[in-house]
């Protein structure tokens, strides 16, 4: 019988190397135990950060708790043109701290009086403002009063003197160059307000205002206009009433007498004129109504409907 | 401080850091796989401390962790399509009764038997106790073992 044997497996032994690394695993394991955080810590972050949270909720609540909530508005009206309005009051406001005395800035007697027109016109002009019931002519009021009202701690920006010989006038406070010369308050200070409007450099900016009841109309001999329609197409032109009747021409109404005249085509739009005065068909100059028109596969296509005035 | 069965940790990996690393290096193939189970072994005694009856239930208690460790390591191998290898023990030049290398080409299971009674000399109740298996499945197991040892080794055995 055959003995074996398993000699090189029992000759074997661990290698020293390995014998070290095992070993030094309590070190290791202390090592990462002294750097791991303790579990006391964890539950003290924890407690922490829920009475912050808590903190932070009941100062919301005590801070929100009194007040209203936000009510949206509805159809609430635009205010238009603030900015004049605040500058304007502040002005006042600031006129009304003013001094009495000034301490004789005033160089001259026409100086004087030109201060003492402003201070009355001044006066007046606050009167108006508080009976007027116009917002413009309000401000241009108060504008009047402000521009020929100095104030001896105002701001020193130059902008109008009242006198080109004077060192120190009453127009000097006025806080801004451009700042507007209307329609005065009162007679006095019309005078003064007039003859400060008149000194060079004083701006002009008073808003043009428009006559509502008559529009702006303009008579014209030829009417022009420019469609966007294909280059082979005609334009006719129909002139009426304002009602709609047929004041000339045939009832045909794409006649050569309704042709329009083509003043430029490009490759998208046309252009075309047409001039009823030329031909002679209107019977009076006056408001009428204007239809462009043209055809296409024998329909009646309106371009445009409008009110012109013309010219007889 | 801990001790295991009476010996310190130190004195617990002196004693039997060698049959620790006999069973590592039996059952794989890579010399840093049985590193590394072994290390794994002894740091589970460290951070596990069981308490021990004696020394032997303390050399019981490594063998059947460092041949799981082992199982553990040939499992990952094998799902990381790895190609199983047996551990590379060339035959002994100066002893032809040495058969150590046919040892290690038996199969895994049978392996382990084999060597728990043939190397460590344990018995097959002893094997069962510490594998956590059947008696007679031990005794099987080491038959079957015994058969492929050898035709491996192509002789009588000891």
């Amino acid at each position: 019988m055959k003995k074996v044997n398993f000699d090189t497996i029992d000759k074997m032994t661990a290698p020293e190397e390995w014998v070290n690394k095992a070993l030094s695993i309590p070190e290791e394991q202390s090592k990462r135990k002294s750097r791991s955080i303790p579990f006391w810590q964890y539950s003290v972050a924890f407690a922490a950060c829920l009475v912050a949270v808590a903190a932070v909720t009941v100062t919301l609540f005590t801070l929100t708790r009194d007040k209203d909530p936000i009510v949206i508005r509805e159809n609430v009206p635009v205010i238009v043109m603030p900015t004049l309005s605040t500058r304007e009051d502040k002005m006042v406001s600031e006129e009304s701290q003013q001094p009495s005395d000034h301490n004789g800035i005033y160089t001259d007697d026409s100086d004087v009086s030109v201060r003492q027109d402003v201070v009355q016109g001044t006066d007046t002009a606050r009167s108006q403002v508080s009976s007027r019931s116009d917002s413009s002519t309000q401000s241009e009021t108060l504008r009047a009063a402000r521009s020929v009202t100095g104030t001896s701690d105002a701001p020193t920006i130059p902008s109008i003197s009242a006198s080109e010989d004077s060192t120190v006038t009453a127009t000097e406070y006025v806080t801004e160059p451009a700042y507007i010369q209307t329609e005065p308050a009162t007679q006095q200070a019309t005078e003064s307000a007039t003859q400060l409007a008149t000194e060079p450099g004083y701006i002009h900016t008073e808003p043009v205002t428009q006559n509502t009841t008559e529009p702006a109309v303009e008579y014209v001999d030829t009417i022009e206009r420019g469609f966007y329609i294909p280059e082979w197409m005609d334009v006719y032109c129909k002139i009426t009433d304002t009602s709609g009747n047929i004041l000339y021409g045939d009832e045909d109404l794409s006649s050569q007498q309704h042709l329009c005249t083509v003043t430029e085509r490009t490759r998208y739009q046309t252009f075309c004129s047409y001039s009823p005065k030329e031909l002679g068909v209107l019977p009076e100059r006056g408001c009428y109504l204007c239809s462009f028109y043209t055809l296409y596969d024998e329909t009646c296509v309106v371009l445009l409907s409008e009110k012109v005035y013309l010219n007889n | 401080m801990k001790r295991y069965a009476g010996l310190t940790y130190e004195q617990a990996v002196r004693k039997y850091a060698d049959s620790v690393a006999k069973v590592c290096r039996v059952h794989l193939v890579n010399t840093a796989d049985a590193e590394d189970c072994f290390q794994n072994t002894f740091f589970k005694l460290y951070t596990k401390s069981p308490d021990f009856n004696d020394e032997e239930h303390l050399k019981a208690w490594l063998l059947r962790v460092a041949i799981n460790e082992c199982k553990s390591c040939v499992r990952r191998d094998r799902r990381r399509n790895r190609e199983a290898k047996t551990p590379d023990i060339a035959p002994s030049t100066e002893d032809a009764n040495d058969i150590s290398w046919a040892l290690a080409l038996v199969e895994f299971k049978y392996r382990q038997v084999l060597y728990m009674h043939y190397c460590e000399r344990y018995k097959i109740d002893e094997i069962a106790s510490i594998l956590g298996k059947n008696k007679n499945t031990v005794k099987t197991m080491l038959s079957r073992g015994r058969e492929r040892l050898k035709k491996l080794y192509g002789g009588d055995e000891k």
